[in-house]
């Protein structure tokens, strides 16, 4: 994998397309993230926005290109998802296959016992698959077979996200949402809440500390014990927030987080934002209709029509572009 | 509606009133059942385990058995307990539908017949089994949660269905192995040796098994409600509230999927390596589809993701079949009601055998359920938030809104 990076970069999407059937929605887009910055991508509805966002975010896999998060390639072509149900099967069902053979080989009670050994045998592989993932994908992926990256891999690298239309966990309470979010810097297994072992108590006892600070760090203060579901609005989308910045993340993708707020809730929001770069250091990444949002609080403005890069620079570079007023207003207010 | 839930059981609400003085009166036992959740469970069990057993030494109870029958017949009820609250993780908590889940159990028998039965001539300790047989059945859970990994709701129940249909097929056909349609026959009796002078657990004294199926319940329990409280609990709620969501909050959803398969398959295990050792026999049509659809009623009708719910559902359920029922056909029969002409039909209620219709009436049951409380007899906090918004909640949101469209330019 080219390993090589401008520095100072969080994000480099090289070339990245991705292709639904016949629709291009990301056409060979490069585009690249400074860190501590704040970037926001804009376009016309359709651009094919939030389907770069989510190439970024693991959801989508890219038709074509290859995306490297502090100079690491993460995701790439080809990923094979298809491998992913035979990753959890290869060993176990070989020592099936194993067994039965023996079963049909041996005679009477030693076939019967064989087969019961075996079946015992499955245990630690499937054990191991399930506490291990990583040593086992690694020994796995060492006889050939590769697997995907999942969202769940991006958080773990750093990049938390928002929602265009908010999906928090909704009959959860505001706090066990934030908890959540905490997930992947967490590492109580299976073993430690069953046995309920003193590093299990510690991090939870933790974990609760921490949420409260990030629930009062976006003004909630208080509602800790509410349902997510029945926040007003303006609140479910500083949760989404609170949720993402609660997987301590070096990139936040923010997916229109001014969407259908009032004038002085968008403040709030801006602020905010401005905020979380400021005090945290985190970069972040911002789809955004409002204009006044992304000319106020964006370094770099990057602009998407049709699936391609059209326009990228300083707020006021955008704003001037004769192909970002015509993607916008048309050819005839582009030329009066 | 909300008149009718601030009459329900006393579990901590909105509505005020009765509700209201109860929960404040019951605060301190709350608060000590909420720091030590394992010891009250543990002292829970050892009051039920006692009070059982007393109470159907009195009327009405006594008239309608021995104790040693209800005990006995409590004895069972705990395997279908046990199966609720295994079946509870996965469709419960992880939300992952499950109409297969009579293979776990037969998995879990079929487990212990082979390691402790003359059909094989190993004879492993029951005790010992128990775990070989949640391992056993964890295993399979895994392999049966790894190609449905990519499905989700409706899909994921068929192919359920169909693992379901094939374990027990297995069994039934592959003769050579397991004896076919005349299954596994004589297998060992629970053992304790000389301790307690109870030495092997025999056929007709049922208290030993009662006692083994309460402390297997109550180590089922204790597990299981730790790891609702914890990083695994919390991420298959989020998996059943909102997978993507879940995935992009750093949730391996493939391994936590995966667990609840498998955690909920153990339990099963332990139920099926408990009911072949009492019954002493395991054969294919014990694990039929109306065990899995039995279990899953029970777990709808005593309130999804809430363990004791479920159990409480379960052990409801259960007496109500087997005794209830009995009890309904002596009772209608004693009315000596007289038999009436309905058009072409001579109805003849005291001749009526109401166990026949078991199944009319776990069908009219649900429905009856599913129209009055969605939710369950006795619900979880978050089924119970997700079915039933209070109408002051929904205005608000509406309020919100409209306000936001407002400004909108």
């Amino acid at each position: 994998m080219s390993g090589e990076q401008r520095p100072g970069l969080v994000l480099d999407a090289r070339g990245v397309t991705k292709r639904f059937g016949g629709l291009v929605a990301v056409r060979a887009v490069d585009f690249t993230i400074p860190s501590g910055s704040i970037v926001s991508l804009i376009g016309p509805n359709g651009a094919g926005k939030t389907t770069f966002f989510n190439v970024i975010a693991g959801v989508y896999e890219p038709s074509n290109g290859e995306i490297l998060f502090n100079g690491e390639t993460v995701i790439a072509r080809p990923r094979r998802t298809w491998a992913e149900p035979i990753y959890w099967f290869v060993i176990p069902t070989i020592l099936l296959i194993l067994a039965v053979a023996a079963l049909l080989a041996g005679i009477g009670i030693i076939g019967h016992l064989l087969f019961l050994a075996t079946l015992l045998a499955i245990i630690p592989a499937l054990i191991v698959a399930l506490t291990r993932p990583r040593w086992y994908v690694r020994m796995i992926g060492r006889a050939g077979i590769f697997r995907s990256s999942r969202p769940n891999e991006m958080v773990s690298l750093g990049i938390g996200r928002t929602f265009q239309n908010i999906r928090l966990f909704g009959n959860m309470s505001v706090l066990e949402n934030v908890m959540v979010g905490m997930h992947s810097r967490m590492h109580a297994n299976l073993l430690d809440a069953a046995l309920r072992l003193g590093r299990h108590r510690r991090e939870e006892e933790a974990a609760v500390r921490d949420a409260r600070k990030w629930i009062k760090y976006v003004g909630m203060a208080g509602y800790e014990n509410e349902a997510a579901r029945n926040l007003p609005y303006g609140y479910q989308r500083r949760l989404e927030i609170a949720r993402a910045l609660a997987s301590e993340p070096k990139l936040m993708l923010l997916d229109e987080p001014t969407a259908g707020m009032n004038p002085v809730e968008t403040r709030e929001m801006t602020e905010l934002i401005a905020r979380v770069r400021k005090d945290l250091g985190i970069t972040i990444l911002l789809i955004e209709h409002d204009m006044g949002v992304v000319m106020g609080v964006s370094d770099r403005v990057t602009v998407l029509d049709h699936g391609e890069k059209i326009a990228e620079g300083s707020p006021d570079e955008v704003r001037a572009n004769p192909r970002v007023i015509e993607a916008y207003l048309g050819r005839g207010a582009a030329s009066a | 509606m909300t008149g009718r839930r601030g009459t329900g059981p006393a579990t901590g609400g909105t509505a005020p009133g009765v509700r209201g003085r109860l929960s404040r009166a019951l605060s301190p036992a709350t608060a000590f059942s909420g720091r030590h959740q394992s010891l009250t469970t543990v002292v829970t069990f050892a009051v039920i385990g006692i009070i059982l057993p007393v109470i159907v030494l009195f009327p009405p109870f006594s008239g309608f058995g021995t104790q040693n029958d209800w005990v006995g017949g409590f004895a069972d009820a705990g395997i279908f307990v046990l199966l609720a609250i295994g079946l509870n993780v996965v469709v419960g908590w992880a939300g992952l539908l499950d109409l297969g889940y009579a293979a776990f159990f037969a998995i879990g028998s079929y487990t212990y017949a082979y390691g402790a039965s003359p059909f094989t001539g190993v004879h492993i300790p029951f005790w010992a089994m128990l775990p070989v047989g949640a391992f056993v059945a964890a295993a399979f859970g895994i392999l049966l949660g790894a190609p449905t990994l990519r499905l989700r709701g409706d899909y994921l129940a068929i192919v359920t269905l169909g693992f379901g249909e094939i374990v027990p097929a297995v069994f039934l056909n592959a003769s050579t192995l397991t004896n076919g349609t005349n299954g596994i026959v004589g297998l060992d009796q629970p053992s304790l040796g000389r301790l307690f002078g109870v030495g092997d657990f025999g056929f007709t004294n049922p208290w030993p098994y009662f006692a083994t199926i309460l402390a297997i319940i109550a180590v089922a329990f204790m597990l299981l409600s730790r790891l609702e409280n914890s990083r695994l609990g919390r991420a298959w709620v989020a998996i059943r509230e909102d997978e993507l969501a879940a995935a992009s909050m750093g949730i391996n959803t493939v391994t936590t999927k995966l667990l609840a398969f498998a955690i909920g398959a153990s339990t099963a295990g332990l139920a099926g390596v408990y009911s072949a050792a009492k019954l002493s026999i395991v054969s294919p049509d014990q694990f039929n589809f109306t065990v899995s659809f039995t279990v899953l009623a029970m777990v709808v009708l005593g309130g999804m993701g809430n363990i004791w719910g479920v159990a409480a559902g379960a052990f409801l359920v259960f007496e109500l079949q087997s005794q209830g029922l009995k009890q309904l056909n002596t009772f209608i029969g004693s009315l000596g009601l007289p038999s009436f002409q309905l058009g072409p039909i001579t109805v003849d209620l005291a001749t009526i055998n109401f166990l026949n219709y078991q199944y009319l009436l776990y069908g009219l049951a649900l429905v009856l359920m599913m129209l009055l409380r969605p939710e369950g007899l006795f619900p979880s906090r978050r089924r119970r938030r997700e079915l039933h918004e209070s109408p002051d909640e929904a205005e608000r949101g509406n309020v919100e809104l409209s306000e936001a469209e407002a400004v909108e330019p």
